[in-house]
């Protein structure tokens, strides 16, 4: 193993998308499987974007932005970078721009709030981007079982639900390596 | 009449300012530099004629780092990131390793992963 990864130009860029209603846990996630604190950025949202709130006010639509979150870990051969993203669908067209070429997607889910969570698997659904879905523990206690939660937001029999508490690192990476397993088995037998 | 009625945004005057560092560009000309690339700075013969923010990339890039973080550490919008590091490819300062996003990853390259992320 090199002991200077971090300076090598030949590691290739991958990256997967996580996304979730209002503190479902996205940052956490980030923040528990990243090697660098977790960054933000913004990017400035774009009039076509903004058509559910648009007020024709031309001179604050400058003003709007989307904020992500991210992280990043150093492997072998590649850089992953994790992005969180605000999981309400007028942000779709951010999405659009994570999704393409991501390794898939992590949609976390506050059990109390299932609905929040609607918009971001129709988006992957729809995309045949690879996803997982995990049920963040919070206080440890899931609010529904996985069951119901696979019944309540129609997620196909194929696609892994998973428990976990993000906070805890073992568990955020157990969550990465299931999304990259599930990424494989999609690409080998891509017809579902 | 859209009259000037909510207060001005404190985002204002940055906004106006990220413009200005591209030159009045609003896209980047390789719109298509995904915001994972991984930039990497050249040996820079003479430092005194990069601008402010080229110098910060270069220093900052040393080893490969994404254009979001180069937009995180620069406090600039994500597009800016990419026109300002367009720039700087074009002028030999700097060199992108992108992935190919229209494909995805192929299947050797998440096995790979796979095998890395359960070894952490």
């Amino acid at each position: 193993m090199t002991s200077s990864a971090s300076s090598r130009t030949d590691l290739k860029p991958l990256k997967l998308v996580i996304a979730g209603g209002f503190s479902a846990g996205k940052t956490t996630l980030v923040g528990s499987t990243s090697e660098i604190t977790p960054l933000t950025t913004e990017a400035p949202m774009t009039n076509m974007s903004l058509g559910v709130d648009d007020r024709g006010e031309v001179a604050t639509k400058t003003a709007t932005t989307v904020a992500l979150d991210f992280g990043r870990i150093t492997l072998s051969e590649s850089m992953l970078f994790l992005f969180g993203t605000p999981g309400q669908d007028r942000f779709w067209f951010m999405w659009d721009e994570l999704s393409k070429g991501a390794v898939g997607a992590i949609v976390m889910v506050d059990t109390r709030r299932l609905p929040d969570s609607f918009a971001a698997v129709d988006f992957f659904e729809q995309r045949q981007l690879p996803y997982v879905v995990v049920l963040n523990r919070f206080d440890g206690h899931l609010a529904h079982s996985v069951d119901a939660v696979r019944g309540a937001l129609s997620i196909a029999p194929g696609i892994p639900i998973l428990d976990a508490d993000i906070r805890v690192r073992t568990e955020g990476i157990r969550v990465l390596v299931e999304l990259v397993r599930h990424a494989i088995q999609q690409r080998r037998a891509p017809a579902r | 009449m859209n009259s000037p009625s909510s207060p001005p945004s404190p985002e204002r005057p940055r906004f106006l300012r990220q413009f200005a560092l591209t030159q009045g560009r609003g896209q980047s000309i390789d719109r298509d530099l995904p915001l994972e690339s991984l930039v990497t700075a050249l040996p820079v013969v003479r430092q005194n004629w990069l601008t402010p923010e080229q110098r910060l990339i270069v220093e900052m890039c040393v080893g490969p780092r994404s254009i979001a973080e180069i937009s995180s550490h620069l406090h600039v919008h994500l597009g800016v990131a990419r026109i300002l590091v367009s720039d700087m490819v074009a002028n030999g300062l700097a060199s992108v390793v992108s992935a190919d996003n229209d494909t995805g990853p192929d299947l050797d390259t998440l096995e790979r992963l796979l095998n890395d992320l359960q070894r952490l």
